[in-house]
């Protein structure tokens, strides 16, 4: 028996070091964690490399703290279109929704109305607000495919830029508080304290994740590995703000951007909405019978998208100076649903970040401004972004059919 | 029951059947007034249906996508495209007409093969699909036409097909104006009240409920009439065009495969339910293959009546054809439902969007006003959709 | 007391078709109604209604003293169970159970409430708790669960609500048995805390032991309201079914007699999966008996192993040494033996004088004559003194010629032309067998005449057969008893020949003595194929 028994134990192999396992199990939680963000980094760095070596000027201070405002105005509008996803449906009005915010901001700032800033901004987002209640509001009351009543209004409010602005032209902005949503750059002692804020913030976010995990007993990340991501996140900071003060300084969206991330994420995944929004979009004969207003949820995520539609457009008008007939048209509309899916929002609902948003838009802008410095005509743009659309969008289908396949 | 009663009871339970009609009757009286009776002349009603022809076309295409629970946001610029394409085959490589417009076509049906690859293999849904196709024909638009700008096609043959009339009957000069036309108006008519009557007592012997006697009556003269007015108007003018004998063979012909055919029978099966069509053998993906193919063609087409019509390609050719067309479609009675609508129904929405432009340009109306008002009507046409449908259901 | 739930005159019809028919019925709190009908019968479109997912078409549903028109009313207050579960499937168990009614902190409104996922996680923990469900984990996304656990998460949902009526469609057949037992507890508990519950079942089991009051319904029209302890199974089935109180037709009672039979598969089933489990308790440790028993065996083969290297060796050595003992033997003894012989012959040559010794010395050298040839054949016995120079075949020619001679058992000989020379061992092996064979025959066999044949079976297996006349093999004879027979002989046979990875045969022939047949493989030597 005792003689078996030795046998038995020594057929057993030797345990792995304490080292090994301990890597093999942050790689596995790394994986698991940013698995639908590894694709858009490799994407990234594909993008920055092909650029790079094209044209020498891509990957400098200048042109860096440039694409952080080139996307500015994309990623806002594309924060608000994940919220119309997540829901399973689609705004196709965002373009000149924000169009129209810009034009009516335009003509509040200028020499009739002479409103002051905050004024003119905020009856701004009242209309956008209004604008959004009323897509919603046909969309639930006649249950209507969100796609055609925006494509609807689309049309309709892209002929309302056009009769606003009429004869003008273009109107210039010279309110230079909006100016400098676009064109103030933080000084770099405001830069590094930013960084710091943000580096306190991310840590003291993950430790209480890491003691809520503790708390439910499951067994989540190990404290080296959240010191890893910490430091990861720290140096990817740091980095940024370094890079940006060598030029004239982190910009002023970059700051707008982060807040309006921090609040939107907190209002998808911390709020009683975010759930909401996520439950209508995952089954929303689930989420009617648990009795929440599906309608009114609907409504609101319309409103939303117009709100932040209609921010985008005042950023886009404060990085221009002004506002023109042009407004909202091209490729703004599939740019920000592009840098939604891209950043890996489901079209078929219940699925997405928005922080991946800000990933998505951050490469549909550093391709707008690659080949803007690649000097491509506009046919090639609109080819090369049509076939980005595509492949992301394969991307979602694909993994949606693995996790069909899975469940 | 009396005439009235009858009548009333007709037209509520088949509003949606006639809502087109009414739409298109209001908008032509509306135009006709507030143009001094010019929008019904005959030049205008001549101009009005060889500028409705490529909407129609493209309407007939988006109706069956629509049945099938899809859309294609892409086929404006699609025809955009193809039809630079046909102008380069034209006018750079000089090739005949007769090669052009079939390898136009095929192309067309293969650019929308690809389409509905995408949307039955990879199951992406179709306006997002469709939406990069947009970005792609645009781009591929802008490609084509950026070396020469717009391309002039200095070919009448393919000209006429936007621009020129049929033939009149040499010697026949007994009526006045353009005899062939007034034949075949005539020839229609006849067909009409014939399949009609037919029709009826067809649906008696199985005991199926059909339209009281008289009201019948009145909807074959109504019919009869307008077609008589209408094929009077334009021989008075130059007969029909061409465009408009293509646009009416093709909603013949798609008339016939949609309702006598079982491939029309299982398109609407699938639109109904997909589910339901998928278990009783119906190959859904055969069906989208089908009806994406064939809303390339018609793209194909469309942009060939557009190109020859301006008689050049342009930068901006097919900018919003696809608004136009799905607009029409619903206004032709198509459901945002799926498995509901018919190709007649979207060739009489194609002309109340046909009528809306054309009579906004002639009275002058700025191109924002325009916009707005063709966002209204499709969302009117959507509301109506809704509305009518929930009280049927 | 204030009635909670009152519907009057309610009437659904979809289309042409009725589908409830003037329905009134009252609910008090802390008051468990069963509703049975058969499928079909319209349960499931009545608990719609009350949940609100439908408009009545006349009459009304009031739900303490407020008329209900839609759903988002009253969902707060009234709890509905579906016989099929809809849940968000990308959202996981704990979200779904408190979906629409999260615990948390709420800052201004409802929907900016920041849910407090620990706390839903110990509520979620504790009702799963109570249900008897220990399988699920709360972070699991509900896409990746099965029926049953769906059904158990949406009676979950119930729970968490603080409704006052709880209205339940057909508790599914998708749970089991122990669950369904579980969950007519939890109803009683429902009772007690003052809740009132519309309970739809066709199973006539559950409404019996749940509820106080039967309400019964057949193609949408009320038939029956009975206490439930006033009531008897017949009268309920008859007005499920539709037929007169007094005939009721065989139709009838088969549909009960299908539920109580139903009743008692789920409960036999229940029992089964017990057993099962004891079942695989028990296989698991069989299976772990087996794994020590074959580590027992492992080992004692290993043991074994061992053990056959040792005598292996130790018959190596024990050869060795017999033949280093028959050259002692042969290259001292016999030597000296010799030579004093030789000094007794020159002794008897000059002591001829000597009488005595004349006389006595040539029976001395007799006997040292004697002595040596003794002494040579315990050297022959040791070493065969043929097997070294000669080979195989000399030495079992030698042998058997002096065992002939000695024991006068006469031995055929059919050796293999071409045996040629082999290994050491398998020659001594091959030679001890036929010696301990031979001397076998001659203590047991009373045999006459003996057949010994080597012959190669093929290229590489040697066959060794000793054949005799005698009288066979007792009937008791049993290989595996050889040692306790004492049969040493045999027993050495059948050790060599395993040890040179052969087998052994031993049986009688017919008609005639025993064989003993040894098939003992070999590599040939190099040379000896080359000479062949």
């Amino acid at each position: 028996m005792s003689e078996s028994q030795k046998a038995s134990h020594s057929i057993q192999p030797a345990a792995p070091s304490v080292f090994g396992a301990e890597l093999r199990l942050w790689g596995q939680q790394l994986a698991a964690n940013y698995a639908d963000v590894l694709p858009l980094v490799i994407g990234l760095i594909v993008i920055a490399v092909i650029f790079q070596s094209q044209n020498q000027n891509f990957l400098t201070a200048r042109n860096f703290v440039n694409l952080i405002v080139q996307m500015a105005g994309i990623c806002t509008i594309a924060y608000g279109v994940v919220f119309v996803l997540l829901l399973g449906e689609l705004d196709l009005s965002v373009g000149y929704v924000s169009a129209v915010a810009a034009v009516s901001m335009a003509l509040l700032l200028r020499d009739p109305m002479s409103w002051p800033w905050y004024a003119a901004i905020a009856l701004v987002l009242l209309i956008a607000a209004g604008i959004g209640l009323l897509h919603g509001v046909i969309i639930t009351t006649f249950q209507i495919p969100s796609v055609i009543v925006t494509l609807a209004s689309l049309l309709a409010w892209n002929g309302v830029v056009l009769l606003i602005i009429g004869g003008n032209g273009t109107i210039l902005i010279q309110d230079p508080v909006v100016i400098g949503i676009a064109n103030y750059f933080l000084p770099p002692v405001w830069g590094w304290l930013l960084a710091a804020v943000i580096v306190v913030a991310v840590a003291i976010r993950y430790f209480q994740e890491k003691r809520a995990w503790a708390q439910r007993n499951i067994p989540g990340a190990s404290f080296s590995m959240l010191l890893a991501q910490l430091g990861l996140w720290a140096v990817l900071i740091c980095g940024i703000v370094y890079i940006a003060n060598r030029d004239r300084g982190v910009p002023m969206v970059g700051v707008i951007l982060l807040l309006l991330l921090v609040v939107l994420s907190f209002l998808a995944n911390h709020t009683a909405f975010g759930r909401y929004v996520y439950a209508v979009g995952g089954n929303q004969n689930a989420a009617y019978r648990a009795g929440i207003p599906v309608g009114r949820i609907r409504v609101t995520v319309f409103m939303i998208s117009s709100i932040m539609a209609s921010l985008g457009g005042i950023i886009l008008a404060a990085r221009l100076r002004s506002v023109d007939t042009a407004a909202g048209s091209g490729n703004l509309l599939f740019n920000s649903i592009a840098a939604a899916v891209i950043g890996g929002t489901s079209l078929f609902g219940g699925r997405g970040r928005v922080s991946s948003a800000g990933l998505g838009a951050l490469m549909i802008a550093g391709m707008e401004n690659g080949m803007g410095l690649l000097g491509l005509s506009p046919g090639l743009k609109f080819l090369i972004t049509g076939l980005v659309l595509l492949v992301a969008v394969l991307v979602d289908a694909g993994m949606r059919r693995k996790r069909l396949g899975q469940g | 029951m009396t005439f009235f009663q009858d009548l009333q009871r007709v037209l509520r339970q088949n509003v949606r059947e006639y809502g087109m009609f009414i739409a298109l009757f209001v908008i032509m009286a509306i135009f006709t007034v507030l143009t001094n009776g010019l929008f019904l002349s005959a030049r205008n009603i001549s101009n009005l249906i060889n500028q409705t022809g490529y909407i129609a076309v493209l309407a007939v295409g988006m109706t069956l996508v629509i049945v099938i629970r899809h859309i294609d946001l892409s086929v404006g610029f699609l025809a955009g495209f193809l039809g630079a394409i046909a102008a380069i085959a034209l006018v750079q490589w000089s090739f005949p007409v007769v090669a052009v417009i079939p390898m136009v076509l095929v192309l067309g049906i293969f650019t929308g093969l690809i389409t509905a690859f995408l949307v039955a293999y990879f199951g992406i849904p179709a306006f997002v699909a469709t939406l990069a196709g947009w970005l792609i024909y645009r781009g591929l638009l802008l490609q084509a036409t950026m070396s020469t700008g717009t391309i002039i096609i200095p070919n009448a043959a393919f000209n006429a097909i936007g621009n020129g009339y049929i033939p009149d009957i040499p010697g026949f000069d007994m009526i006045p104006g353009h005899a062939l036309t007034l034949i075949l108006g005539i020839i229609a008519i006849v067909i009409y009240i014939v399949s009609e009557i037919n029709a009826r007592r067809k649906k008696q012997t199985y005991d199926f409920e059909v339209l009281p006697r008289d009201i019948f009556i009145l909807k074959l003269a109504f019919i009869a009439v307008v077609i008589g007015l209408v094929t009077w108007v334009l021989s008075g003018y130059n007969g029909l065009s061409w465009t408009a004998i293509i646009v009416l063979l093709v909603v013949g012909i798609y008339s016939f495969i949609t309702t006598r055919t079982v491939l029309g029978r299982h398109i609407y099966a699938v639109g109904g339910n997909p589910e339901a069509a998928e278990l009783s053998g119906i190959s859904v993906k055969r069906i989208t293959y089908v009806v994406f193919g064939s809303m390339g063609l018609l793209s194909a087409l469309s942009g060939i009546l557009f190109t020859s019509r301006l008689q050049s390609a342009t930068t901006t050719a097919g900018t919003l054809f696809e608004l136009d067309a799905i607009a029409a479609a619903y206004v032709g009675g198509v459901s945002a439902a799926g498995g509901v609508g018919s190709v007649f129904g979207s060739l009489i929405g194609a002309l109340v969007m046909g009528s809306l432009t054309n009579g906004m340009n002639l009275m002058g109306v700025d191109i924002s006003v325009q916009y707005v008002a063709r966002g209204l009507v499709l969302v009117a046409a959507v509301i109506f959709d809704a509305t009518t449908r929930r009280r049927g259901g | 007391m204030e009635p909670l739930l009152t519907i009057t005159n309610l009437t659904k019809r979809f289309g042409t078709l009725t589908v409830l028919d003037q329905i009134n019925l009252t609910l008090y709190p802390g008051e468990v109604v069963g509703l049975a009908g058969r499928s079909g019968s319209g349960k499931s479109v009545l608990t719609k209604l009350i949940a609100g997912l439908y408009a009545p078409t006349e009459g009304e549903i009031a739900f303490a003293d407020k008329r209900l028109r839609r759903p988002t009313l009253h969902y707060a207050d009234i709890a509905v169970i579906y016989q099929e579960p809809e849940l968000a499937e990308n959202l996981d168990v704990t979200e779904n159970i408190f979906l629409g009614n999260e615990i948390g902190w709420s800052p201004l409104s409802r929907w900016l409430l920041v849910p407090n996922r620990r706390r839903m996680d110990e509520a979620a923990a504790y009702m799963m708790q109570e249900l008897g469900v220990y399988e699920v984990a709360l972070h699991e996304k509900a896409a990746n669960l099965s029926g049953e656990q769906r059904q158990l998460i949406a009676i979950a949902q119930a729970m968490a609500k603080p409704a006052q009526l709880v209205v339940i469609d057909e508790l599914a057949a998708a749970l089991r048995y122990d669950y369904q037992q579980q969950f007519l507890r939890l109803i009683q508990n429902w009772q007690r805390q003052g809740r009132a519950v519309l309970f739809c079942s066709r199973n006539l089991e559950h409404l019996m032991a749940a509820t106080d009051r039967i309400v019964t319904i057949n193609h949408g029209r009320q038939v029956g309201n009975h206490r439930t302890d006033e009531v008897n199974r017949e009268q309920i089935v008859a007005e499920m079914v539709g037929a007169g109180r007094n005939h009721l037709s065989p139709a009838a009672w088969a549909l009960d007699s299908y539920y109580r039979v139903r009743e008692q598969a789920e409960k036999l089933l229940f029992r089964q999966t017990l057993l099962e489990k004891d079942l695989v308790a028990q296989d698991t440790l069989n299976r772990q008996l087996l794994e020590q028993l074959n580590a027992q065996v492992t080992a004692l083969d290993r043991v074994n192993n061992a053990l056959q290297a040792a005598q292996l060796r130790l018959l190596t050595e024990r050869e060795a040494e017999r033949k280093h003992l028959a050259r002692e033997l042969h290259d001292e003894v016999i030597q000296d033996l010799l030579s004093v012989n030789y000094e007794l012959e020159d002794m008897e040559i000059q002591l001829a004088d000597v009488p005595v010794l004349r006389q006595q010395l040539p029976y001395i050298r007799a006997d040292i004559r004697m002595l040596i040839e003794d002494i040579r054949r315990i050297c022959g016995d040791l070493r065969p003194p043929t097997i070294d120079s000669l080979g195989l075949g000399a030495a079992i020619q030698s042998y058997s010629a002096e065992w002939m001679g000695r024991t006068g058992i006469h031995v055929n000989l059919d050796l293999d032309a071409n045996l040629g020379r082999l290994p050491e061992m398998i020659e001594l092996a091959i030679f001890r067998i036929v010696q301990e064979g031979l001397s076998n025959v001659r203590k047991h066999a009373e045999a006459t005449t003996v057949d010994i044949s080597l012959k190669h079976t093929s290229q590489r297996m040697l066959m060794i057969s000793i054949a005799d006349n005698g009288g066979g093999l007792p009937q008791s004879f049993d290989p595996s008893k050889l040692s306790a027979a004492g049969h040493y002989g045999l027993l050495g046979i059948s050790e060599r020949v395993a040890l040179m990875g052969g087998h052994l045969k031993v049986q009688n022939q017919p008609f005639r003595g025993a064989i003993l047949r040894a098939e003992i493989a070999h590599p040939r030597v190099k040379a000896v194929i080359d000479a062949d």
